[in-house]
């Protein structure tokens, strides 16, 4: 029943989306004098990935010599949930017209209302040192109040493009700090997101009715009636005018 | 009531044959390591860190494994970060060693005794260790002295700490592996602390080797061939710079140009940044302003 299959991306467009948020980070150090030093860029990455593929990608020969580098931030979907608060009416439908010249290529394309469904991210931010990891958290708090909105081009076929806020919700911080020496100090931060997307449905298309015949016969099919009249009716296709309601050309011929 | 005096725990020549025994035997059943002290260069007080630490010296010395099946600890687990190294192993070093061949670095914050936080790397497999704890009393006084350490390490949390220690393998960890952008800096010809100036030469005046050739202005009381010194006319002193910073630069902000060979995606080969980048040209949309969104936009 539900098997017609389409895919338009929108979860992974919003992952996207939220991604590149946060993919220009950079750290500065500086020394007692005040001169910078250093300028970390933060290596950012969604974090779900094959195990296989990390290993080849990251340390393919087995001969990383360092545990990993930091700072850097993972993300992660962590849920999602359809919002009522967000609904459209589900009979609404968002139509558009092929623009092509060909008469035989042009049709329209329609999608219902898409269902709104709130995507929860989780943002981790690493770092070996305190400073390193406040100075990534400031750099990304100011820019939530509390949302941050980006648009996206959600359906392209459909044109559409919607604005989509991405909510910080909550920070988390976690500094294993106390303890045994040999236990390893890990300094995270966990920023929660939701981005209040829309998931679309399939896009169906249907050519325009160009061109109508009516015949008109005498009798009934079973008394082998003869044809009295042809009334045709044919769209006078503009090609520049792509969803416009046309002209029409209107011919009759009679046999009597 | 004082410990029986005719039983002897350890004579001074019993101390030394067991610690020459223990050299000995970490020298057969040991590993050469290169052994890195920590060099802090600006603590942050209020954190307590110094994430600008460098290392500039690098020691060899032997030290056995206590782990002799192999590292200890997680090892390479997947996080939500990626690949880990989580290898963790004791090293025992003999405290007579160290205080010869390490001890008198000026670096090390102690003299007495290996550091945490001083780094460890280890050529056999090419893995570089943090000391996380020093243990100095294990085997406790079987002989009434301490002749080793004991040494708890675990791999480096790379953070783009400096190795200059002239040992071209451990030197090439932070080619591989920082992410300083500054490292990949146009630099000027000349350092901020270098003075020079030049002849001021007439234009056509290019310099073939020999006298008269170079085409410098010569002052009317020169009688040296070539002048010499103060018999010609120089250009005004000029100050060497470090950096080329662009025009935007202020006192406290300095906008640098980088080589455009600095990837955060070569560099860091698990970060999705430049994809994540990429991606986003083709699916964000910038064509209206958004008031509420990218504030650079509404302004």
């Amino acid at each position: 029943m539900l098997g017609q299959y389409f895919y338009n991306e929108s979860l992974r467009k919003t992952i996207i989306a939220f991604g590149s948020l946060f993919n220009d980070i950079a750290i500065t150090r500086k020394n007692s004098a005040g001169t910078e030093v250093q300028t970390l860029k933060v290596p950012l990455a969604y974090g779900p990935k094959q195990k296989f593929i990390t290993r080849l990608e990251q340390d393919p020969n087995d001969n990383q010599a360092i545990a990993m580098t930091l700072p850097r931030i993972g993300f992660e979907i962590n849920g999602f949930s359809y919002d009522p608060q967000r609904k459209l009416n589900r009979i609404l439908k968002k139509k558009i017209v092929s623009t092509t010249a060909d008469k035989e290529l042009k049709q329209m394309s329609v999608q219902y209302s898409p269902v709104p469904y709130d995507v929860g991210f989780e943002l981790f931010v690493m770092t070996k040192n305190s400073d390193d990891g406040i100075q990534i958290v400031e750099q990304i708090l100011p820019f939530f109040q509390p949302e941050y909105t980006v648009s996206i081009k959600e359906v392209p076929e459909m044109d559409t493009i919607r604005d989509v806020p991405i909510v910080l919700n909550s920070i988390n911080y976690e500094d294993t700090y106390a303890g045994d020496f040999t236990e390893r100090r890990a300094i995270i931060y966990t920023l929660n997101f939701t981005a209040k997307s829309y998931v679309y449905g399939p896009v169906t298309t249907a050519k325009p009715i160009t061109k109508v015949q009516v015949d008109t016969y005498d009798n009934l099919q079973d008394q082998a009636p003869e044809r009295l009249q042809r009334y045709t009716v044919e769209a006078n296709v503009d090609a520049s005018l792509g969803d416009d309601n046309f002209g029409f050309n209107e011919t009759t011929s009679e046999w009597v | 009531m004082p410990t029986n005096h005719f039983f002897s725990k350890g004579t001074i020549s019993e101390q030394y044959l067991y610690e020459d025994l223990i050299i000995e035997a970490l020298q057969i059943f040991g590993h050469d390591v290169y052994y890195l002290p920590r060099t802090l260069v600006s603590k942050d007080e209020l954190f307590g860190e110094d994430p600008l630490s460098r290392f500039d010296d690098a020691y060899l010395i032997e030290m056995y494994m206590d782990t002799v099946e192999g590292y200890a600890g997680e090892k390479e687990i997947i996080t939500r970060f990626g690949l880990e190294i989580r290898d963790e192993t004791t090293f025992t070093l003999s405290r007579r060693r160290w205080l010869d061949l390490v001890s008198h670095d000026a670096n090390l914050i102690s003299t007495t005794q290996p550091n945490e936080g001083d780094w460890i790397y280890m050529p056999t497999q090419g893995r570089l260790f943090e000391i996380s704890f020093v243990d100095v009393d294990d085997p406790f006084f079987q002989v009434d002295n301490l002749p080793v350490y004991k040494l708890y390490a675990r791999t480096v949390e790379y953070s783009m700490e400096d190795l200059d220690t002239g040992v071209a393998d451990i030197d090439a960890i932070e080619t591989k592996y920082s992410t300083d952008a500054l490292d990949w800096q146009f630099l000027g010809e000349q350092g901020p602390t270098t003075i020079f100036n030049q002849q001021i030469a007439i234009e056509r005046g290019t310099y073939s080797g020999a006298w008269p050739g170079s085409g410098v202005i010569e002052l009317q009381d020169s009688t040296n061939t070539p002048p010499a010194a103060g018999q010609m006319l120089l250009g005004e002193n000029e100050t060497g710079f470090a950096a080329v910073l662009t025009e935007d630069s202020d006192a406290y902000y300095a906008w640098f140009i980088i080589n455009e060979d600095f990837r955060i995606e070569t560099l860091d080969t698990g970060s999705d940044n430049e994809y994540l980048q990429t991606q986003a040209t083709n699916i964000l949309d910038f064509t209206e302003s958004n008031p509420f969104g990218d504030p650079t936009d509404s302004m």
